[in-house]
């Protein structure tokens, strides 16, 4: 123990200032909890899903502490039930998650300076939820020195909401057979739009956002999820397209 | 089965952190500005990928039509996002039209 800090501004700090390590903690954790109330349905139905599937407990509550990708673990549970092979499931997880990558590339210039441990923590923790908050905060303005503390608050705070919920469901979801007819997936259309629709700010964003609803409304019988990667690859080539005239404008 | 069950647990999480860690890993890694411009309208593209067959079509076939209680809840709480950008009015004043155009239709 270094007890030569203990009187040292930056202790009384750790309690006081929202730029405190526990302070962005905090925050990132609040600006998480909408995204949970979206998220809920989705726990409680995955568990009560994996376990219908076949899944043991365990297996379903392994699943969501070492996968902790909401859409491939659902997709996961479904080819189950088809009977798919093992390396079919990976591969699709492969392909669903690859979004990922470009979350990936979108926020590594917030943690590209620290260190591998951090990196390899919140890379785990990068979630479409995760990330839209990221997305959310950063358009507020730049993160302080102690930003990677938001960042694990929104990834904590999502984890373990995402593992109660999928114990919770695991628990009780055979007593309750019939949790698909509740149109829960309208949770999850409803959130995504309160994400999105806020960051339509130019007529080019509105654009690709049409532009990859359209692809992927046709394209969404395709296999492996194809549709969507379609969609969001046209999505951008549009965005670009109209983005360039602006760009040379102001050169 | 069991066992390849768990296989196949840990083999997803592989991928998935593969992708998540992918760019993380490589800091000193540069973008062109192009490639930057692009990645700025991945997130809109994704979602809206997500969100709009979702909404279109819920049960698989494309549904135009103010009896597909999906589509209007999420044009209900599309309003509300953009009129407000609040999160949490926006999900309920979306379940509150799909949730009452369901109860309405009784289905």
């Amino acid at each position: 123990m270094d007890t030569d800090t203990r009187f040292e501004p930056s202790s009384s700090a750790l309690v006081t200032s929202t730029s405190s390590r526990l302070g962005q903690f905090l925050l990132g954790s609040r600006d998480t909890l909408p995204l949970i109330i979206g998220a809920i349905p989705f726990g409680l139905l995955f568990g009560a899903l994996g376990v219908a599937a076949g899944l043991s407990l365990w297996q379903t509550l392994g699943m969501s502490l070492l996968v902790f990708a909401g859409a491939a673990q659902f997709i996961a549970v479904g080819l189950i039930g088809a009977g798919a092979g093992i390396g079919v499931i990976i591969f699709t997880t492969l392909i669903v998650n690859l979004r990922h990558a470009l979350y990936s590339a979108s926020l590594q210039p917030v943690v590209k300076h620290l260190p591998l441990r951090w990196r390899v923590f919140l890379a785990f923790g990068l979630t479409d939820e995760c990330y839209a908050v990221m997305l959310r905060r950063l358009d507020r303005g730049p993160l302080c020195d102690n930003g990677r503390w938001f960042f694990a608050g929104t990834v904590v705070t999502m984890f373990s909401s995402w593992q109660l919920c999928t114990l919770i469901g695991a628990l009780f979801g055979q007593a309750m057979p019939d949790l698909n007819r509740w149109g829960l997936e309208f949770a999850l259309v409803a959130s995504f739009i309160g994400i999105v629709v806020p960051m339509l700010k130019r007529y080019p964003q509105w654009a690709a956002a049409a532009a990859a609803g359209v692809v992927a409304v046709w394209a969404r019988t395709l296999p492996y999820n194809l549709g969507l990667l379609l969609a969001t690859a046209v999505g951008i080539t549009v965005g670009l397209l109209l983005d360039k005239p602006a760009e040379e404008a102001a050169a | 089965m069991n066992d390849a069950l768990w296989l196949m647990i840990l083999g997803m999480a592989l991928v998935t952190f593969a992708t998540r860690f992918s760019l993380f890993a490589m800091p000193g890694v540069q973008f062109s500005p192009r490639l930057q411009r692009g990645l700025a309208y991945v997130p809109v593209s994704v979602f809206a990928a997500i969100i709009v067959p979702m909404a279109v079509a819920p049960s698989d076939e494309v549904q135009l039509s103010v009896t597909n209680a999906h589509l209007m809840g999420a044009l209900a709480a599309g309003l509300l996002a953009a009129r407000t950008g609040n999160l949490l009015l926006t999900l309920i004043a979306g379940f509150a039209v799909f949730g009452g155009l369901k109860w309405w239709l009784g289905v």
